[in-house]
């Protein structure tokens, strides 16, 4: 009895250690991708305060699950959980609790840039907008088309 | 640039006119690195204990910590971008910033900084030839500059040149070395949430306004030949822009390496390359000439 007490409290542990790492995106649209490369194709959006599902982690990337899909967002774009249960997460990547801030003007900038912003004046809102633009011609495959056809970037087919 | 002298303007216009390539740059992640390194460094030669050297070391790295209020390169690279945006502007042009965008990201791509987001605009501004960086990879080029550009392999190089300054965290070491070095090491404290503005527009200022010293704008020349030859264009299209423009030069240039000479590196630089792109005609079909 003694040892059935010991193999439980083994696999306990086991089970905490292997307990999936949840991690949050940090800021608004943030691309999963299909291999570990910023410029990479993207297979799926994850909205800012969506849950992920960590499979591995690389230097900068980190292998998720989201909903159905699997692939590679930075590290940097993510932050740990706070407020969101295991299975929520598991259940398809649920938005956060503060999605409204999403709607404030700033939203893809830190706190301080919008504290500047308020206090002298420009508008955050339009690098936020620019900001989306970049990613929007990225992930949609619009800079690699651009360079294909120029035949320029690093994966151009020669001159 | 309001704080900067209009005797300082003057020079650093025509400084800009000529160099073309001549702007600002840093980038938060790399910044992070030697930003953490750099106060490491600072608490060492203060006289601070091991654990408090390394504390502030690893603390700097992505975030520094003043009084009670915190901030890090993105910061001042975002109140950059947000200051450009009051002035001098951003043109409302999508199908420019587009362009722009994708031949920034083009050469950004061949960097292998998959770490710093780079983010390009146009600047509403006509009559200057004039570009901008800022940690986390902003960048912004003025329509006077597109206007003196002949192909997209000279807007390639100037964008190239940029980045090279963002990738080699020029602008932060330019902030360390200048006014504000104080507060950007932490050796001196930000206490209010006015005081934080305060310092994020001086370092937006100068980050608008920035002149680069001549080590880094060399590091930068040679950085971007290297950029433009990865990237398939014309490697020798910063000299060629940089020689065309010489001839509405003023001959100070006291803040950056003779023009002559940085001209003749870039030749020998790009010398021995293979011959790129210039992509004139999609040039010249996006850029309204006007």
């Amino acid at each position: 009895m003694k040892h059935k007490w010991i193999a439980a409290g083994t696999l306990g542990l086991a089970a905490l250690a292997w307990a999936a790492e949840i991690l949050t995106v940090e800021s608004s649209g943030v691309p999963i991708r299909a291999v570990p490369d910023i410029y990479a194709r993207a297979i799926e959006i994850a909205p800012k305060n969506a849950s992920l599902t960590v499979l591995e982690k690389q230097e900068k990337f980190a292998r998720v699950t989201y909903g159905d899909k699997q692939g590679w967002v930075r590290l940097s774009d993510l932050k740990p959980r706070r407020d969101v249960s295991a299975n929520a997460a598991a259940a398809g990547g649920t938005a956060m609790a503060g999605a409204a801030e999403d709607s404030a003007a700033g939203k893809g900038l830190g706190s301080n840039a919008e504290k500047y912003a308020k206090s002298k004046g420009g508008d955050a809102r339009e690098i936020d907008v620019l900001i989306a633009r970049r990613n929007e011609l990225i992930d949609t495959g619009a800079v690699a088309k651009f360079a294909a056809e120029g035949h320029v970037g690093k994966n151009r087919g020669g001159n | 640039m309001k704080n900067i002298s209009t005797h300082q303007r003057v020079l650093k216009v025509a400084a800009l006119s000529v160099l073309a390539a001549v702007c600002l740059g840093s980038s938060c992640q790399n910044a992070s690195d030697k930003f953490g390194k750099m106060t490491g460094d600072i608490a060492h030669q203060s006289g601070m204990s091991g654990s408090d050297s390394h504390k502030l070391g690893q603390g700097a790295e992505m975030l520094v910590s003043t009084a009670n209020q915190k901030w890090d390169a993105n910061d001042i690279g975002e109140s950059t971008a947000v200051s450009v945006t009051k002035s001098p502007g951003l043109v409302k042009d999508q199908k420019l910033t587009d362009y722009v965008m994708c031949v920034g990201l083009t050469v950004a791509a061949v960097t292998g900084r998959q770490d710093i987001d780079f983010t390009f605009g146009v600047m509403d501004d006509n009559a200057s030839v004039n570009a901008v960086s800022a940690p986390k990879g902003y960048i912004f080029i003025t329509r006077g500059a597109l206007l003196k550009m002949q192909d997209e392999s000279e807007l390639a190089a100037v964008l190239a040149h940029e980045i090279a300054h963002v990738v080699e965290d020029h602008g932060m070491e330019s902030l360390k070395a200048g006014r504000m070095g104080s507060l950007v090491t932490g050796a001196a404290k930000i206490a209010s949430d006015n005081q934080m503005v305060d310092f994020l527009a001086d370092a937006a200022n100068d980050m608008k306004g920035m002149v680069y010293n001549p080590k880094q704008e060399t590091e930068a020349d040679k950085l971007a030949v290297k950029y433009l030859a990865a990237a398939g264009y014309d490697a020798g299209a910063l000299a060629r822009f940089m020689e065309r423009e010489m001839g509405s030069a003023k001959p100070d240039f006291r803040s950056h390496p003779p023009t002559a000479a940085r001209i003749t590196k870039l030749k020998q630089a790009s010398a021995e390359l293979p011959a790129g792109r210039k992509n004139g005609e999609r040039f010249l079909a996006s850029v309204p000439r006007k």
